[in-house]
């Protein structure tokens, strides 16, 4: 019979701002960090994971700094999704006997090297569609701004409405000491924030921080071994969208794809899940993974997100607890590896007693790494506590 | 202004084809003689049917306005535009008031050089 996989240990740097650690040393301090909380050491993990903010040759580098002996790796890359399909790939490979323990991490200093801005695409101009894309002086945010427009002329969705994601995120990061923007903000002063690329203003867009973070798995035995809460990976899945032959997905993201997937998996639906990690690289961004997650129909995001319905203890939805990348953190540019914390904490109860849901034993963390019009991939998971 | 600035595309042996006819001011689409399909961007195989009997066609450079955002930095608008011919392309809007177009308005093609010269198509209001 196939071994369950469990989350076993998290763990997110305090620092947002990292002037004085490298790269790799975000990564390492973050892997202690996740193996403590496991209550596990280095010797024992036997597989690695990391994505394209490790520095270097895959995970070859992290391996060699860490003295990690390994018989397990993936360094699928997929942007800011791809630590979630990683906690996906190693699920698999932990039910198939390859790994016992799999450390997943992220890192990276984009504040302390002034390196804010995200390029739209790599600058590798081999890529086949670069040459269709870099005369049109585009960004990530018109990306997403296109998005919004989009949607707002489909289903007449509102910038006061987007704003409400933000407020939302900013109530919860008000209780989070280490967030970068915890002060709370209201609708106004979202729609009175100076606008980016239209509709978006800068108020929808997500921090750019520094940091490190981790994620620990492991096989049943040793996760029952452990003194933590047991946290069963119930439900995992990917997907990928792209502009295909000229087809766009700017107001459906692959989401819709991998959430139905994994939530029949996990054998839930949408009414089962007591907390939501959803991606926020931008308002709209968080807008469309409620929509297709089927928390609320397609286009019904607008009216669904307003009036606090994301706040915990408010609304129906209580949404990244921590203040998402919308205030707290959005390391690397890379805002998947915090949605994976923050669900854990909420299912293990270990979330912020402000903001912790009650009886909260089934959570979701979804993410969207790239972009949304141009290329993306989508991971959903579905956590249980048991 | 704004022109001299767009970064210019390397062509790969596979489009040297389209970047020429656009030195010339004329914008090509790519065909599909198996299945009458067009697709964006150009490529030597069919994306819908995998053929490979593709053909660059001269388009008619008439579109609309799927989507579009006004960049506050520079007040460029990125658009993307469904062509005439089927497929939705990234582009930009010039020479157009941002106040005077929105999704769904009519587009038509026009050239801007890039910051070497070569000569991309984008769309202004028609
Ligand atoms: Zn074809």
């Amino acid at each position: 019979m196939a071994d369950d996989a469990y989350i076993v240990g998290i763990f997110e740097h305090p620092t947002r701002l990292a002037t004085d650690l490298s790269v790799p040393q975000l990564h390492a301090e973050a892997a202690f960090g996740a193996l403590a909380d496991a209550g596990l050491s280095m010797s024992d993990v036997d597989a690695y994971y990391c994505g394209g903010d490790a520095t270097g040759l895959g995970p070859l580098p992290m391996a060699t700094y860490l003295n990690m002996k390994l018989r397990h790796f993936d360094s699928t890359d997929v942007g800011g999704s791809t630590y979630l399909a990683h906690v996906s790939h190693a699920r698999d490979a932990i039910r198939s006997g390859r790994c016992d323990v799999a450390l997943i991490t992220c890192g990276g200093r984009p504040r302390a090297s002034k390196a804010a801005v995200v390029p739209v695409s790599s600058p590798d101009m081999a890529e086949p569609d670069a040459q269709f894309e870099v005369p049109y002086n585009t960004n990530v945010v018109a990306f997403y701004a296109m998005a919004a427009a989009r949607h707002m002329h489909e289903f007449g969705t509102t910038s006061e409405q987007l704003a409400w994601i933000k407020v939302a995120a900013s109530q919860h990061a008000q209780h989070n000491p280490h967030a970068m923007l915890p002060k709370p903000v209201t609708v106004d002063d979202v729609l009175s924030s100076p606008v980016v690329a239209s509709p978006l203003h800068r108020l929808d867009c997500c921090v750019v921080s520094d940091g490190g973070a981790a994620v620990v798995m492991a096989r049943s035995e040793i996760a029952r071994s452990l003194k933590r809460p047991l946290v069963k990976v119930a439900g995992a899945a990917e997907a990928i969208f792209h502009f295909g032959a000229g087809e766009p997905h700017i107001i459906t993201t692959a989401t819709s794809v991998s959430g139905p997937r994994a939530f029949a998996e996990a054998r839930r639906t949408p009414a089962d899940i007591k907390y939501t990690s959803v991606y926020d690289s931008f308002t709209i961004t968080a807008l469309l993974q409620i929509e297709d997650l089927g928390f609320c129909k397609k286009g019904q995001g607008g009216p669904f997100v307003a009036d606090g319905n994301l706040i915990s203890g408010r609304g129906a939805l209580p949404f990244n607890t921590d203040g998402g990348g919308l205030c707290n953190n959005h390391m690397a540019n890379r805002g998947g590896i915090t949605k994976i914390i923050e669900a854990v904490r909420q299912v293990r109860g270990e979330a912020h007693p402000a903001v912790q849901v009650k009886n909260c034993d089934v959570v979701l963390a979804n993410g969207i790494g790239a972009i949304v019009g141009t290329r993306h991939a989508a991971a959903t998971l579905i956590l249980e506590r048991q | 202004m704004l022109s001299s600035k767009r970064p210019s595309p390397i062509p790969s042996p596979q489009t040297v084809e389209f970047w020429k006819a656009s030195a010339e001011r004329k914008f090509m689409v790519p065909r599909c003689r198996a299945c009458n399909r067009s697709h964006w961007y150009p490529r030597p195989f069919c994306p819908h049917c995998y053929s490979q009997d593709v053909a660059l066609e001269k388009a008619s450079g008439r579109g609309k306005v799927y989507s579009f955002t006004v960049l506050t930095k520079d007040k460029s608008i990125v658009a993307y535009v469904k062509l005439d011919e089927g497929p939705i392309m990234l582009t930009s809007i010039v020479d157009t008031d941002p106040e005077k177009i929105g999704i769904g308005s009519e587009v038509t093609v026009t050239f801007q050089p890039t910051e070497d010269g070569t000569l991309v198509p984008l769309f202004r209001g028609a």
